[in-house]
């Protein structure tokens, strides 16, 4: 069972930098995303701009983060630990996809990602551990 | 309501107008919808036409405007011509948007647009109205003179022109000449034509040894993955593989498939001619291919609104930002233009720091791949997509591992974008 963090100030202090105001009278079509600030059903703050931040992974990790494939789920991971499997691969120097693309994203965007993906409930396949080429961290053999 | 005063009745409600104003036909705020046309039902187009339903809760009607029913993917395709994969397999209807997303799928095509009325009219008499219309019509091949690419197969868009390029193989008499034509970049897959070197190489190999792939490349280099690829033509394909850089294909005798090129002419068993890409023809027609080349579609990276027409976004490869042209990062290009389509219907502004992501696999042989990856961010600076150095890598060669990730990789691409 995984633990949903909360981390509103972390992710308000990030709102801070970005641009985003809505007009106040205009009727939202975005699903009610284009509040600065969202509290989803999983009780966790979805800043704005995270869900389009968080889209980009959605090419191989599934819509919304479900995954329909092998490839890892990121629904209703929690937020420690998608930011902290993302900076350890921003800090490493290894020939892998995903620590290319970890280096794409800012400290603050890698955040509102993560903060995306806790808020949605259910992955398919999140731990599927039998397969761990698919993982992102899959040289975690050392620490393990 | 027809399409145009459905439309000032939309403008008049985002100017404030109260409903009580207006004709007593016209109050009925609750059902009536802002539009957004789709044209094109490519990674691009098919991507924002799911998004639009998904992210504005289905408040907003999106219309799919493609002559085809069936997509087929020109990621995988291939391996159509070594064998690996049939060409049924790669094909992708639109049930699942219709039906799960409440996309209007119509199956015709565009032929006129009016920017100023916003509307479009289709081959099948319908004229339709939209608040936001985007564009996603892929590439267009310029012409060369003599090809007739019904018998000089380019087999770079999917479907038929494959599965013939494949039976163009398979009796290709043994010792014969694979010869291939690389157009200069942009193209629509960098690592595309490389990709296709190699596994015709693996058939060639494995079912017609003797025989040989000539790489015409019109460009100065193997313009990606050049370790890659540079060791399969070398090593993997030692023998088999004659790799031409800097080959202008100038003309073409398609009924004797002779290459014509700036360093002499090339006879070919099968001869297989990448055209130059431009933008879909939609797109240059109504003036909006006004990069400096005159080939793709200038937009605001931040939304894909066209520069030359207000209310026009273009994704996919027909946009100039200069990201490559490909199916993963045009499922990208489509996000970022459906929220930003979203935000703009809703009054706001587009979200100001987007990141779109590049990532693809290639087969190398039957059973093994490499990869590439890159991700762009916006630039408020330059007001444009700029690669993130960090992001941009590669494979060290090709292995069999990455093989079996690359279908998982293409499932999960199409799954996102067709289901």
């Amino acid at each position: 069972m995984k633990r949903k963090y909360l981390s509103w100030l972390g992710a308000l202090a990030l709102l801070a930098s970005s641009s985003l105001s809505s007009s106040a009278n205009a009727t939202d079509y975005t699903g009610g995303r284009l509040t600065n600030t969202n509290i989803s059903a999983a009780g966790v703050l979805i800043p704005d701009g995270a869900r389009l931040l968080a889209s980009q992974c959605f090419q191989c990790h599934g819509t919304d983060g479900k995954s329909t494939t092998g490839i890892d789920s990121l629904a209703g991971e929690s937020q420690n630990e998608l930011v902290s499997e993302m900076r350890e691969m921003k800090a490493k120097n290894k020939v892998d996809l995903m620590h290319y693309q970890a280096k794409a994203y800012t400290d603050a965007q890698i955040q509102l990602i993560a903060a995306y993906f806790a808020s949605i409930s259910g992955g398919g396949n999140n731990d599927n551990d039998d397969d761990d080429d698919n993982h992102h961290n899959d040289d975690n053999d050392a620490n393990d | 309501m027809n399409d145009l005063s459905r439309r000032q009745f939309l403008k008049n409600l985002s100017l404030g107008l109260g409903a009580a104003a207006l004709p007593i036909s016209f109050a009925q705020a609750a059902v009536i919808r802002p539009r957004v046309i789709v044209i094109g039902g490519g990674f691009a187009g098919a991507t924002a036409a799911k998004y639009l339903r998904l992210w504005s809760n289905n408040t907003v009607d999106v219309i799919l405007i493609e002559p085809n029913a069936i997509y087929y993917s020109p990621i995988l395709s291939n391996l159509v011509l070594n064998g690996q994969r049939q060409v049924a397999q790669l094909g992708f209807k639109y049930d699942t948007l219709a039906q799960k997303y409440g996309v209007q799928v119509v199956r015709s095509t565009a032929i006129a647009l009016n920017s100023a009325s916003r509307t479009v009219k289709l081959a099948n008499g319908q004229t339709l109205g939209y608040e936001r219309l985007i564009l996603a019509p892929g590439v267009q091949f310029k012409a060369i003179p003599g090809l007739n690419s019904n018998k000089v197969l380019h087999a770079w868009k999917s479907g038929n022109q494959v599965q013939q390029l494949r039976q163009q193989l398979q009796a290709m008499p043994t010792g014969g000449s694979f010869v291939m034509s690389i157009p200069k970049a942009p193209y629509r897959c960098p690592p595309g034509p490389y990709e296709r070197a190699c596994v015709v190489a693996d058939y060639l190999k494995r079912n017609q040894p003797g025989s040989k792939v000539i790489v015409l490349d019109g460009n100065p280099d193997i313009t990606v993955e050049k370790d890659t690829f540079n060791h399969a033509f070398t090593n993997t394909y030692a023998g088999i593989v004659q790799y031409v850089p800097n080959t202008i294909l100038q003309a073409v005798d398609s009924n004797k498939k002779v290459a014509i090129t700036s360093f002499g002419d090339y006879q070919a068993s099968v001869l297989n001619v990448i055209p130059p890409h431009q933008a879909g023809g939609i797109v240059r027609k109504n003036g909006l291919a006004n990069s400096s080349t005159g080939d793709w579609a200038n937009v605001n990276p931040l939304s894909y609104e066209s520069t030359a027409a207000q209310g026009i976004h273009i994704i996919g490869d027909s946009q100039g930002t200069g990201q490559p042209k490909a199916g993963h990062i045009a499922n990208a290009e489509a996000k970022v233009c459906a929220d930003a389509v979203l935000r703009l219907l809703s009054g706001a502004q587009p979200f100001q720091s987007p990141v779109t992501n590049s990532a693809c696999y290639s087969p190398i042989s039957a059973d093994t791949a490499s990869w590439l990856t890159a991700a762009f961010a916006y630039d408020p600076a330059s007001q444009s997509m700029q690669l993130i150095p960090a992001s941009f890598g590669a494979s060290s060669g090709a292995s069999s591992s990455n093989y079996r990730k690359m279908f998982e990789w293409a499932n999960s691409l199409f799954s996102d974008t067709f289901a």
